[in-house]
């Protein structure tokens, strides 16, 4: 059986694993990171992408609050290209009262968050948008940021630093000796490989899953699972973000992000089994509609790209009611100390908003043990792409009109822009004047251009479609990969030697936007969803290139073997790529 | 002016309507309001390629015999075997009237092979002669070269190569790919991966064939077939026909990605033949409503116009071109308020699914002589045709084709036949 070393090795390619990956291999600690899927495929892939500035938890949750403005400012320094600060409005509807708004500003105030309270005709000005019957808004400073651009640039950084990625890869195990947790037992998840990594810590970070690493030691943790289910609209319809003054509930976030703006959400119970079968219902649509059209009236008559659903990885304190009272507050576990069992970290709870805070609590556990005292750097050292220069454009809500470029280059700023838009700075490693064909457009909708495709296969670890629509939004805009699909399998075709497992990733793309579309089939989608199915299937004929499927012109004979668990396990993975997040 | 005939609708079945009526000699408008279908499709017509348990159908009007007979309300169903052929038949002799000369399989009755961009497989009736048509038995074919030209990004020969490689049939065939770098002569100084497929057409010259040819030549003279990206043959420069006769190759154009160099040449020859029968052919005007009362189309508005007909055939398709609107309650026919069937499962878990998906089998009802109705009450004076029809699945019976040239051409049947000519 192989065997790999290392100081630290993190479960899970999430946000917050991926903070602690780059927070761990700063300090010099060597560090391999082990992800069952692709990182940012949880739930940091299938959230609002807001970058809340607390203002939300003000009146319920101060400590929450106080986090979420901390880790906004400092998320805006450290990865300025992945966050727009566009500013967000909490609106009262004459339904509300404007009784919670008082409350919300002197909340806001003791949390630290600044406010600038507004007439409803002040916030119309600013938010052309925002539901016209409001009674009052109040101006914070709630922003975007792109979860997939934000784990892969932390990724990038702590690979730059001598740390080793291995997606597609999973815990199986923990390899525990004399109460001692010396490394983890993994199973590649492409060819079911079964190898081992010893180390000195084990940094468990997989989230919503944390339970499952915590039962390879018989530790228990209780979990609430809560689930929530958002909408994707066709446009980006508003330029700010749009909050309901009160209480949270369902569908009181509108966030505008990219091309497009998404409402959300919902917070239902899941159990834990049912964890990587989330499909939206149609009640969530409805419920998802009707209160997110009266953020912005005109989401009746948007179109709608797509429903998803991720998973909160709450943590349950004693008596608590239900998913919208647990705090989003992070949950460290030093199991050396609460447990007895050295070499263990867990942490989990928490949001997208404190993933670097988070990582920085569980990598300070880590180095005690290690004894290495080198401090955290990561709050004020700029992830990869983020050092923008002023030239190149600033992400705030003025600096969005006038865009993106890249300086003395010739390449049109609508190609340019986009790339450096989602690489700041990196952008230049694959913009370049003598392109070799590379500036061409493969996705019109979010204009990616075989260049950037390329350095995400690349440089960027992507294996898979799903994969390059994580790294470059490819796929991700109205038409939702109808031509572009094929275009970039047949470049992964042309870069990487099995063209078997090419055609299975695009099917899995395929079927994975598809999950997305299902809940919404009605109207442009369903224009969208019949002119895809011409192309694909009626001009390419795809579903006869599928494996495991009876195909009319061969007869498949399966090889006889013995399956092992985990190849059996690692074949169902590859089969349903359940993920369909933004 | 009052029509004769009005057709609602421009593509694939409003143009094979208009022209069946055209022919004798009734006084026919066909209304196009967008883009047609064909302009996305291969180019290709198929009349039946997968039977209901999803095999390929290899002599496709037998197999409409036992298709209706599973499938009483299938549209071919009013018509049967026999006719589908003789709208085929005459279609392609229509269509041949403009010059363009649509090939079968050489044996007679048989579906041939479309090879796919992708590298699949799909039976087909009639195909352009640059296309060239696959026999049903591969034995001759020991090697073949997927050819694109550098960075055009809508033909796929490495994706392709793989997907042929999956057909057992190919096992044992030595499948490659070959990209050659165009100068592309008449391209205005453009590249290739700035290019779809019609401005790719346009711009290749004499000396990018002279290029290909010799290329062809050095690399792979020995290939049984080569196939390369349909934009070899536009506005009567037939490049293909050239690099056979110059390099001796079987050389077949296979579809690009949309849009569809061939599928524009069928929809030209389409208009061209309609045009020449004296047809008129008015594009960009949709019609937003039609008044009947009495089970009687009495007049059909458009933005601009109320325009009245004897007798109006409806083929404005499904969805995309918004022949049928739909929303979270359910589906309908925009123009009238025309009775539809749902097909109850909507849509299966799986976008790519063998079984296909239900929305493509709703449509509206119709009876046999294709006259659709609203609220049970069957409408004299209209004729449905193509696919808005419901009942069938175009996609997934690789049945589009034929069910829309046949439909097309019975409704225009009908209405000649009240016509008394």
């Amino acid at each position: 059986m192989r065997r790999l070393e290392a100081d630290v090795v993190v479960i899970g390619g999430g946000a917050t694993g991926a903070s602690v990956f780059r927070d761990c291999c700063l300090r010099g600690m060597h560090t391999i990171l082990v992800e069952r899927g692709d990182i940012a495929s949880g739930t940091t892939g299938r959230n609002h992408g807001l970058l809340h500035s607390g203002a939300r938890y003000a009146v319920t949750d101060g400590h929450s609050a106080r986090e979420c403005i901390e880790e906004n400012r400092t998320l805006k320094k450290i990865a300025g290209h992945c966050v727009e600060e566009t500013d967000g409005l909490f609106i009262s509807l004459p339904e509300d009262g404007l009784d919670f708004q008082k409350q919300f500003v002197d909340g806001c105030a003791s949390a630290g968050i600044e406010t600038q309270v507004l007439t409803p005709e002040e916030a119309i000005r600013l938010e052309p948008s925002v539901n016209p019957d409001l009674i009052g808004a109040v101006r914070i400073p709630d922003g975007t940021i792109d979860p997939f651009r934000l784990t892969s640039a932390s990724i990038l950084d702590a690979r730059e630093h001598g740390g080793t990625l291995l997606n597609y890869t999973k815990a199986v195990g923990l390899i525990i000796r004399l109460g001692y947790v010396q490394g983890v037992r993994c199973c590649d998840m492409r060819t079911g490989e079964m190898f081992e990594i010893y180390s000195r810590q084990v940094i468990n970070a997989s989230g919503a899953w944390c339970h499952e690493v915590m039962e390879y030691a018989d530790l228990s943790v209780d979990m609430y699972h809560s689930r929530g289910a958002l909408l994707i609209m066709g446009y980006r319809m508003n330029s700010m973000v749009i909050n309901r003054c009160r209480k949270p509930g369902d569908a009181d976030i509108l966030v505008p992000g990219d091309t497009v703006s998404v409402i959300g959400t919902t917070s239902t119970h899941v159990e834990k089994d049912q964890l990587d079968n989330l499909e939206v219902t149609e009640d969530e649509v409805r419920v998802l509609l009707a209160e997110g059209s009266k953020l912005a009236p005109s989401m009746m008559d948007t179109r709608i790209l797509r429903a998803y659903c991720g998973v909160r990885p709450l943590v349950s304190e004693t008596n608590s009611s239900g998913g919208r009272s647990i705090s989003r507050g992070l949950v460290a576990i030093d199991h050396a100390e609460k447990d007895a069992l050295n070499g263990l970290i867990t942490i989990t709870g928490g949001k997208l908003m404190t993933c670097r805070l988070m990582a920085e609590v569980a990598t300070d556990m880590a180095a005690r043990h290690l004894g290495v005292t080198k401090p955290c750097e990561t709050a004020k050292r700029a992830l990869p792409g983020a050092n923008l220069p002023e030239a190149m454009g600033r992400k705030t809500r003025e600096a969005r009109k006038t865009g993106y470029s890249l300086p003395g280059s010739s390449i049109p700023n609508s190609v340019a822009g986009s790339a450096v838009y989602r690489h700041g700075d990196r952008a230049r490693n694959f913009m370049k004047e003598d392109s070799n064909w590379n500036n061409a457009v493969v996705c019109e909708c979010e204009v990616v251009t075989r260049g950037e495709i390329l350095y995400a296969i690349d440089k960027l670890n992507a294996r898979t479609l799903s994969d390059l629509r994580r790294r470059t939004r490819v796929g991700m805009g109205p038409c939702q990969g109808e031509m572009c699909a094929c275009r970039v399998a047949g470049l992964l075709a042309s870069s990487r030697e099995d063209g078997e497992v090419v055609l299975d990733s695009l099917h899995d793309f395929v079927d994975e936007r598809w999950k997305g579309v299902r809940p919404i089939l009605w109207g442009d989608a369903l224009r969208e969803a019949e002119f895809s199915y011409w192309v694909q299937e009626g001009l390419l004929g795809l579903s006869s290139l599928q494996k495991d499927e009876a195909k009319p012109l061969l007869e498949i004979q399966e090889p006889e073997s013995e399956e092992t668990q985990c190849e059996q396990e690692a074949k169902q993975t590859a089969q349903k790529d359940t993920h369909h997040e933004a | 002016m009052k029509h004769d005939c009005l057709v609602i609708g421009g593509g694939l079945a409003g143009l094979t309507a208009g022209i069946r009526c055209a022919e004798a000699g009734l006084k026919v408008t066909v209304l196009s309001s967008g883009e047609s279908a064909l302009t996305f499709s291969s180019g290709a017509i198929d009349v039946l390629g997968m039977d209901t348990s999803g095999m390929p159908v290899r002599h496709p009007f037998q197999g409409i015999g036992r298709l209706i007979v599973e499938q009483p309300d299938h549209p071919y169903a009013l018509l049967g075997g026999n006719s589908v052929y003789r709208a085929l038949d005459w279609f392609q002799g229509q269509v041949a009237e403009t010059g363009l000369k649509l090939v079968t399989a050489k044996i007679l009755e048989e579906n041939h092979w479309r090879l796919t961009a992708a590298g699949a497989l799909r039976p087909a009736w009639l195909s352009q002669p640059t296309a060239g048509t696959l026999d049903w038995d591969f034995d001759e074919i020991r090697r073949v070269v997927f050819v694109n030209f550098t960075g055009f990004l809508d033909f796929m020969p490495e994706l392709a190569s793989a997907g042929l490689k999956t057909n057992k049939a190919f096992e044992h065939v030595c499948v490659s790919s070959l990209n050659i770098t165009l100068p592309l002569e008449n391209g205005s100084g453009a590249t290739a991966d700035t290019m779809r497929s019609t401005q790719l057409a346009r711009a290749i010259g004499e000396s990018d064939i002279e290029l290909i040819s010799s290329t062809l030549l050095e690399k792979v003279g020995d290939a049984d077939l080569v196939a390369m990206p349909a934009c070899l043959n536009v506005a009567g420069r037939n490049w293909l026909e050239e690099l056979r006769r110059r390099t001796g190759l079987n050389i077949i154009e296979v579809a690009t990605l949309p849009p569809s160099v061939h599928g524009i040449g069928l929809l030209r020859a389409l208009r061209s033949r309609f045009a020449a029968l004296g047809g008129f052919y008015v594009p960009a005007v949709p019609v937003k409503q039609g008044v009947v009362s009495n089970g009687r189309v009495e007049s059909v508005q458009t933005p601009d116009d109320i325009l009245e007909a004897n007798h109006y055939i409806l083929t404005t398709g499904s969805y995309f071109s918004k022949g049928m609107t739909s929303k979270q309650q359910g589906v309908s026919e925009p123009v009238f308020g025309l009775d539809m069937q749902a097909s109850e499962e909507f849509c299966d878990s799986r976008f790519l699914a063998r079984e296909g998906h239900g929305f493509n089998r709703t449509g509206v009802v119709f009876n046999k002589h294709l006259q659709p109705s609203i609220n049970g009450q069957s409408i004299e004076n209209l004729h449905v045709a193509g696919a808005l029809l419901a009942g069938y699945d175009p996609i997934i019976e690789g049945s589009g084709g034929g069910v829309a040239i046949s439909t097309a051409w019975k409704a225009a049947g009908e209405v000649i036949e009240k016509m008394g000519l």
